[in-house]
């Protein structure tokens, strides 16, 4: 009896050391990484990818990128690119509201070494992404979108690269904020529910199909992904990543990179009493 | 009215081809009732009742048959017993995935929809 007790408190050292050892094994291993390079892992990873970004907008970064676009589909998924795509609008705010943010060492991209940003959704029907950054430059070397189910819906990273040239002609990193009035707005005239985390950052009219027919487009965000509506007076297809309802008079279509039954529950959130007519003449009054 | 008449017999006349209670077809339906609005002013109240369904309902159906019950009435064109009318409002999927196959303006294509969303996520 008192041999097996000290068998088992034996074993129990045993797990204990050896997960002391994980504990310590773990932190020691960025340690001497940190030693090595003189840097450790970004500690407010939204600050520092907002900054790199900001950073981008005055540089110039060529070389060869391969890109994988997958939604919005297009004829050649894969194609290549001499800069990386501009970034999405976005906001640090609601990153930080709506996603878990890690910053650790990232793989090698062309030659160079990274810090890889992983923001993951707390809401499950939202996609996640990856963004690599160079340690150096700090400047964007790659970017991944995955949707809800863990496939990848666009990847881009640079395969060879120049150095970095400051911009003739700078650019301006798109920064979201609250729109408590568009909210309102919105809110009153449609009844639209957004998904989880996503607010309206801009609402604009515009034209639709060959007849250029009067919509109004709505934009959202989560921080970093975007979610479009369009009121309009004629449908569009039921597809990949698109849904379309009719509502009142008229249409609504909703796109984005989101589960189908997200973009459905969006759709059929709209009042479906809505007088498109009534919408284009109101928003008309808000300007 | 004579082109409604004729519009419900190509309706019934195709009727015979038709899978009705899908949710591509209850769709169709509702865009050749918004279709028909556009030609023909009568069929007005038809969508007012017609617009309050939920297309990607299977249910839908129904209501939509009685709108279309209630419509025969009204207009006394329509001589349509109640069978006749499923076949009628099944026909009109077909006949509205023609109409907007015939004419592209009645839909937009779905990359001028994957346009804007491309336009919207560009950030500078």
């Amino acid at each position: 009896m008192v041999k097996t007790m000290r068998k088992e408190e034996g074993g129990r050292r045993k797990g204990f050391r050896q997960w002391m050892i994980i504990l310590f094994l773990f932190p020691l291993s960025s340690f001497l990484y940190a030693l090595a390079t003189g840097t450790e892992p970004p500690k407010n990873p939204i600050a520092f990818l907002i900054n790199a970004l900001e950073r981008e907008a005055q540089t110039n970064l060529r070389g060869e990128v391969l890109e994988k676009q997958i939604f919005p589909p297009r004829a050649n998924p894969e194609q290549t690119r001499t800069e990386l795509p501009a970034p999405p609008p976005l906001s640090a705010n609601w990153i930080r509201k709506n996603f878990y943010a890690k910053a650790e060492l990232g793989e090698t991209i062309a030659g160079r070494n990274t810090w890889r940003i992983d923001l993951e959704p707390k809401a499950s029907n939202a996609p996640s992404f990856t963004l690599w950054i160079d340690q150096k430059w700090l400047l964007r070397l790659g970017i991944q979108e995955r949707d809800s189910s863990g496939d990848i819906t666009f990847d881009a990273r640079f395969t060879s690269l120049g150095s970095p040239k400051p911009r003739q002609q700078a650019r301006q990193l798109m920064l979201l904020e609250a729109k408590p009035k568009l909210e309102n707005f919105v809110q009153s005239q449609t009844g639209v529910q957004l998904p989880e985390g996503f607010s309206v950052f801009d609402l604009r009219p515009r034209t639709v199909g060959k007849n250029n027919l009067p919509a109004l487009e709505l934009r959202a965000s989560n921080g970093i992904s975007v979610l479009v509506m369009v009121f309009a007076p004629i449908p569009t297809s039921n597809t990949s990543r698109i849904v379309s309802r009719i509502i009142g008079n008229g249409f609504v279509w909703v796109i984005g990179n989101l589960a189908r039954a997200e973009l459905e529950k969006t759709a059929g959130s709209v009042k479906s009493s809505l007088d498109l007519g009534v919408l284009l003449s109101s928003y008309q009054n808000l300007r | 009215m004579k082109n409604t008449n004729n519009r419900w017999d190509e309706f019934l006349s195709s009727a015979a081809q038709l899978e009705t209670r899908d949710e591509a077809s209850t769709e169709h339906v509702l865009n050749a009732l918004r279709l028909e609005r556009q030609e023909n002013p009568t069929w007005n109240a038809y969508l007012s009742h017609a617009s309050v369904l939920r297309p990607v309902d299977n249910n839908a159906i129904q209501p939509a048959l009685k709108a279309v019950k209630l419509e025969r009435q009204k207009t006394r064109v329509l001589r349509l017993n109640i069978t006749r009318a499923v076949a009628g409002f099944a026909a009109a999927a077909a006949v509205a995935a023609g109409f907007v196959f015939l004419n592209p303006s009645a839909s937009a294509d779905p990359s001028e929809a994957y346009n804007v969303y491309q336009e919207a996520s560009t950030g500078w």
